[in-house]
């Protein structure tokens, strides 16, 4: 062995420790976790925030029930907002959570159909693929599985329904074309219609409306500051900047309504 | 582009192939060489990995890693260790995925030697830890080098355990499978894209320059 394959070993070995030995110096961001049907309308609500309060966040989205099985887990988010009370209701009571859980908005379910077609298709069974959220894990499943009840279709085709794990997956069966009909938060129809546009499955044809909503319980999002070993001090700040006028003149935008 | 869960991801592969070495190749030896009676279902336990949905592992893991697990919760009290949604938790995860794929080249490096080798060495007076060292394991070279390249490019491809354990952490958690994951979730494809296009540049490069070293330039050099 000469010294150019030892020397050659020892850098390698250093770089290696040295990548291997980063760690990151910089302090721990917020940890906001939020419902799926809520990302793009949270990433508009921290950017404002961030900009106003200097603080850095960081953004987690997937469906509520999820993110409640993660908290009980011990995740270490600092604040949840979720489209289900009951979620952030269950955590309380498991002493997850510092205060009590805050009434923050009420949501909507849309539906967005494609190729042309009307309600009276959807009555008649007249589609391939109808997509939404899973009513077990996703509040607005279960909202869309009530609508589905309630015109009296969900057991009829029940073969036609396929359900994403949260809202953000049954929006991709969409956006891609896979299902023409769609039952989603109504927060996030512009953004999917402009995927939509984007990955050309769009149409002039598509139209999307809200769900009238005498046909499913009211979707009552809650947030909750997370008790866990590691909080950050500034969740309540972002929690009470969630409640403000700053905040509900963004919220507003995307069809939410106060809280009942 | 956030580099983040590309640098994240190597890390966790590094270090997870690293620690796994220094775990397999007593196994390896171990597996190859005793007569235990009952070694068929150490085996088995081995290659379970291998077989077995990541789903349900990851389900397995959540379980074990939970705080309302008593060894769980004795390690975040005592030590301050938590494995649920930590770069700990995902190492320790890592390991026991991706364990079949290193012990295996490795064993069957070992069982491919001709015992004389061995016994050659114990004749001439070499003690069996020497032994190891200095002839089997230069020796088996080239399984070592497999089992390791095929440790690092599984962990890197790991995506189901990570999504159950992980939670999605950025900078912790968030490894390029899921932000991948993550990103089409966003509806963001473009960026998705990139991701993926890095990730099969990145691991592809990695497997190739294996290839084309193993068993000529690599021996040399660590020679």
């Amino acid at each position: 062995m000469n010294q150019t394959t030892t020397s050659l070993k020892w850098t390698i070995a250093l770089l290696l420790f040295a990548f291997l030995s980063a760690c990151k110096s910089e302090e721990t961001p917020l940890r906001i976790s939020a419902a799926s049907s809520m990302q793009f309308v949270m990433e508009e609500l921290i950017a404002d925030y961030e900009q106003r309060f200097e603080v850095d966040c960081e953004l987690i989205t997937t469906s509520s029930g999820k993110l409640k099985a993660q908290i009980e887990m011990g995740a270490p988010y600092d604040v949840f907002v979720s489209a289900d009370g009951q979620y952030t209701q269950a955590l309380a009571e498991k002493g997850k959570v510092v205060g009590e859980p805050i009434p923050f908005v009420t949501g909507r379910l849309a539906i967005f159909m494609t190729k042309g077609l009307g309600i009276t298709d959807l009555l008649k069974g007249n589609f391939e693929h109808l997509t939404m959220p899973n009513p077990e894990t996703a509040p607005y499943g279960r909202a869309a599985k009530e609508y589905l009840e309630g015109v009296k279709i969900y057991d009829l085709y029940q073969d036609r329904i396929v359900t994403g794990e949260s809202a953000a997956q049954s929006n991709q069966h969409f956006v891609s074309g896979a299902a023409e009909i769609a039952l989603l938060p109504l927060s996030m129809i512009d953004a999917v219609a402009e995927a939509r546009m984007e990955a050309g499955t769009g149409s002039d044809r598509d139209w999307a409306n809200m769900i009238d909503a005498t046909f499913h319980a009211p979707i009552e999002h809650s947030i909750i500051i997370v008790d866990h070993q590691e909080a950050h001090a500034k969740a309540p700040e972002f929690v009470s900047y969630l409640q403000s006028e700053d905040a509900w003149s963004i919220l507003k935008n995307f069809g939410y309504s106060r809280p009942n | 582009m956030n580099w983040e869960p590309i640098i994240l991801t190597f890390r966790l592969a590094a270090i997870t192939t690293l620690l796994l070495l220094v775990v397999s190749i007593p196994l390896a030896y171990w597996l190859s060489y005793s007569k235990f009676k009952g070694k068929a279902f150490i085996e088995a336990l081995v290659s379970m990995p291998l077989v077995l949905p990541p789903t349900v592992l990851g389900f397995y893991f959540l379980i074990a890693f939970s705080p309302n697990n008593a060894f769980a919760a004795w390690l975040a009290n005592t030590l301050g260790i938590q494995l649920v949604f930590s770069f700990t938790g995902l190492v320790v995860a890592s390991m026991i995925y991706s364990l079949p794929f290193m012990v295996q080249p490795i064993k069957s490096g070992f069982s491919s030697l001709p015992p004389s080798l061995k016994e050659a060495a114990y004749v001439m007076g070499t003690s069996p830890m020497a032994t190891l060292r200095r002839v089997l394991l230069p020796a088996i070279r080239p399984s070592l080098i497999t089992g390791a390249v095929l440790s690092f490019a599984h962990t890197i491809g790991e995506f189901g355990v990570v999504l159950m354990i992980g939670g999605n952490i950025p900078g912790e958690t968030r490894v390029a499978s899921i932000a991948i994951y993550d990103e089409v979730e966003k509806m963001n494809y473009a960026s998705a894209e990139s991701y993926s296009l890095l990730l099969f540049a990145v691991t592809f490069i990695i497997l190739v320059s294996v290839y084309l070293i193993n068993g000529r330039k690599l021996n040399q050099l660590w020679g």
